[in-house]
Formats: C-alpha cells, sequence, structure tokens
C-alpha cells in the first residue's frame, strides 16, 4: 500500500463507525489534508505579523472588496453571548470578545437592518462568489477590520438573511483551532475588538460553514 | 406577561433537502429581538426530504433534545449510534465536551422534527446520547414531563401534551414559560394558536388550553 493510501485509510478508520458515504468521507480527507497544510503554517510564527500563529492565505485573487461600515446598518448586538460585548451607540461600532464561550456557537455578532446599499452590495458580492444570496449558511472570508482592532486581517464566518429587515451574522475565527476548516464545525472564536469599517473578501476555497444542525 | 410569537414571525432558512423554521437567532436566522428565552436557546422545527441529512459536526455544552413529529430522525454520532427514531420518540444529547452527530432522513418519505436546546447549568461533563418513546397515551390531555425519562443537567423541564379537550395548568409564577404549538390549533389563555405558533409566560398563574383540536403542544418550564 502506498503511504498516502495508508494515510487515508487511517484517517478512514476514525470513522468506521459512523455510516458515513465514500463520497463523504474523500470530502472529509480533503477538507484534514488542507487542514495538515493550514497546520504546516502554524509552526512558521515568523510570517505572523502578531507574533502568533498565521492567518492561513486565502489563495483568492485579487478582488475588490465588500466594504461594510457602521453606517450601513441600524443596529448591532452580540448573539447569546456571555463574552462579547457590542459597542458604540446602537452597537454598530463593532464588539469585543473576552474570552471564547463554551459552546461554538457563543460568541457571534449581529449587524441588523441593513440599508439598501449594503443589501445591494452583499448581493453583488456573494453572486460575485457563487453563492446564492438567499442562502443564509455562513462561508469563510477574508476580513480587514478597522483602526484600533486587535487584528488588521483575519478570517470571518459570515452569514447574509436576505430578508426585510436584513441581517448579516459575523464570526471571529481563531485559526489556532484548525476544525475551521470544516464544513460544520465552527472552531473557536478569535478574542478581540472588531472594530468596523470591515472589509471582506471570500475565502477559497469557498468553504461552507453549514448552518443545519 | 403573555407574548404571543406568531409561527409566521419566524425565520425560515431552507435548501431544496431541508425546510427549518426557527424561533430565536441560529446561524441562518438573524434577528437580535428573538435570541433565547431564559435558558431555552432554541426552538428549530425542521423538515428533512428523504436522503437528506446534515453535514457532520461538533456540539459542546449543551443540552439537546429531537423531538420527532412525523416520519423518523436518522440520528448518527461519534458514540458509534446510528439509528432512526420513530415519530413520537424525543432523544436528548447531553453534549458536554463534545460530540460530533448528524440527523436526517434514512427513510423514502419526508420527516419532521424539533430541535430544542436548552443551556445547562454544568460544563464539559461526558456527553450523553439517550431516546425514549414516548405513545399518544402517555400525552394525551396532560403535559407529560419528558425530562423525568430523559432529564438534562438544567433546572428546566420540557412537558409535552396532546389535546382534544379543555385543559388548565397551575403555573409558578416565579418560573418562566414558553408554549409551542407542535400540530393542530387552540385558544390559550384567550390567544387563538396555530401550529408553529408560540408564547412565552412571565410571572403568569395558569395556563388554560381551550378549543383543542388534536393539539400536540410542548411547554418548557425554566427557571
Amino acid at each position: 500500500m502506498r503511504n498516502s493510501d495508508w494515510r487515508k485509510s487511517k484517517f478512514e478508520d476514525k470513522f468506521a463507525n459512523l455510516n458515513i458515504n465514500q463520497q463523504e468521507l474523500d470530502r472529509m480527507y480533503r477538507v484534514h489534508l488542507r487542514e495538515q497544510e493550514a497546520m504546516q503554517g502554524l509552526a512558521m510564527p515568523l510570517f505572523s505579523p502578531f507574533g502568533g500563529p498565521p492567518t492561513p492565505e486565502s489563495t483568492t485573487p485579487a478582488a475588490t472588496g465588500l466594504l461594510i461600515t457602521s453606517a450601513d446598518f441600524v443596529q448591532g448586538s452580540v448573539f447569546n453571548s456571555g463574552t462579547t460585548t457590542e459597542l458604540g451607540t446602537n452597537g454598530v461600532d463593532g464588539f469585543t470578545i473576552a474570552s471564547a464561550g463554551p459552546n461554538q456557537m457563543d460568541e457571534g455578532y449581529i449587524g441588523y437592518d441593513l440599508t439598501t446599499a449594503l443589501n445591494d452590495s452583499i448581493n453583488a458580492a456573494y453572486l460575485a462568489a457563487g453563492i446564492d444570496p438567499n442562502n443564509s449558511e455562513g462561508y469563510v472570508w477574508n476580513a480587514t477590520w478597522g483602526a484600533g482592532s486587535t487584528i488588521t486581517t483575519g478570517l470571518i464566518k459570515f452569514g447574509y438573511q436576505n430578508s426585510t429587515p436584513s441581517s448579516f451574522y459575523i464570526q471571529t475565527i481563531d485559526p489556532a483551532d484548525p476544525t475551521w476548516v470544516n464544513t460544520g464545525y465552527d472552531g473557536t472564536p478569535l478574542v478581540g475588538t472588531f472594530l468596523f469599517p470591515l472589509t471582506i473578501t471570500i475565502y477559497t476555497p469557498l468553504t461552507d460553514k453549514n448552518n443545519w444542525c | 406577561m403573555i407574548v404571543h410569537r406568531p409561527a409566521d414571525s419566524r425565520g425560515n432558512p431552507k435548501r431544496p433537502w431541508i425546510n427549518s423554521y426557527r424561533t430565536f437567532t441560529f446561524p441562518g436566522y438573524f434577528d437580535p429581538r428573538y435570541r433565547n428565552f431564559g435558558h431555552l436557546r432554541t426552538i428549530n422545527d425542521d423538515r428533512v426530504q428523504p436522503g437528506g441529512h446534515v453535514p457532520i459536526h461538533e456540539h459542546r455544552n449543551m443540552e439537546i433534545f429531537g423531538y420527532v413529529v412525523e416520519g423518523a430522525c436518522r440520528h448518527t454520532d461519534s458514540h458509534g449510534k446510528v439509528m432512526d427514531i420513530p415519530a413520537g420518540a424525543v432523544q436528548r444529547m447531553s453534549t458536554g465536551k463534545g460530540i460530533s452527530h448528524t440527523e436526517g432522513n434514512a427513510t423514502e418519505t419526508p420527516n419532521r422534527y424539533l430541535q430544542l436546546w436548552i443551556e445547562p447549568n454544568v460544563l464539559d461533563t461526558e456527553p450523553v446520547h439517550e431516546w425514549h418513546q414516548f405513545t399518544r397515551e402517555d400525552k394525551l390531555n396532560r403535559f407529560c414531563d419528558v425530562t423525568e425519562k430523559l432529564p438534562i443537567k438544567q433546572d428546566a423541564r420540557l412537558l409535552a401534551g396532546i389535546f382534544t379537550e379543555n385543559y388548565e395548568l397551575k403555573l409558578n409564577e416565579d418560573r418562566r414559560y414558553y408554549l409551542y404549538v407542535v400540530l393542530g390549533g387552540a385558544t390559550v389563555n384567550g390567544i387563538p394558536l396555530i401550529e408553529g405558533d408560540g408564547l412565552s409566560f412571565v410571572s403568569e398563574s395558569e395556563l388554560i388550553i381551550t378549543n383543542p383540536n388534536e393539539s400536540e403542544i410542548i411547554l418548557f418550564d425554566l427557571v
């Protein structure tokens, strides 16, 4: 057996009891390989501008980002959180995550009641990324945060609800927890302060973070 | 205080294989007005087409009920369990330190199940999955305490009833309650309700069901 085949076989053995079909196992193994590649990147802290693990690079070609400012939505709100605080009047300046919560969904931020201009921009960005704007599942995006934020660039899970009123959802991603690449696994939120304006570009390969449980 | 949450005000994310109605904010439905009710975090009312299932994923530190309304729900988890939970049954996952699972539909007909999440009062416990089959008789014209058979790690109860006649329940004014109409319609404390409607009760002393029509109703008793 070739070495690569042996590794794949060992990987699949871990899920032998889960009755997962071969197609899904193949997909999971591809994700696992990407995860391993990301982990190799984590071993090179000199490449990080923040002294910690580097953010995995998207292979997205340079693209015009989707800009979200504090003036683009009426209300910002944390999502069921114990440790996240929204900032500024009506919470629209951004948010602070003090620590990762006890479960994977704790630390999130909602931008609610979006302007028509932002709705149009999100619809255009989604279509350009190949995502149906009516698909409210979260996807991984590259993020550039405003001045005063803990980090300048990073990754987020971003979801959009194309309804009236419309809203978006943000969860920061700590790349030190490699499960972020897996569909369905939210991983660990990155702690810190995150301020608008926010510019995002789609992360490739397109990574659907799922919203079915 | 009683607050009515009409069925048509819920979120409704859907894909070709799943149609989900969501009472509280959840990935895919975001509304800061409806984030939780006390420790009750989630009421997702899901319909899954044959062959559909969610990608395998992990949960931690959440008490999760799966309340199967129609068809059968295929449950698969990282403890090696693969089973079809039938209509009338309730499964409970105490996710604790973490458990990976999928839920879906391995049958030839669509199913419907409710995912009900309650925050635990203790963290990082050993994960547990169990289920219990409830009969119509268990629930007929009374609130059956699901949490007697499937206890959870929180000061909370999940009650379920099927009502064909009027019914009254004394409430503890120091607790809060959330009612959800699973099937049928009824009038509750004078408010006409249809399938998918919710009612929250805070500082109320009684719950009065009138004009039920084979109405399946669940009630959360929360601190």
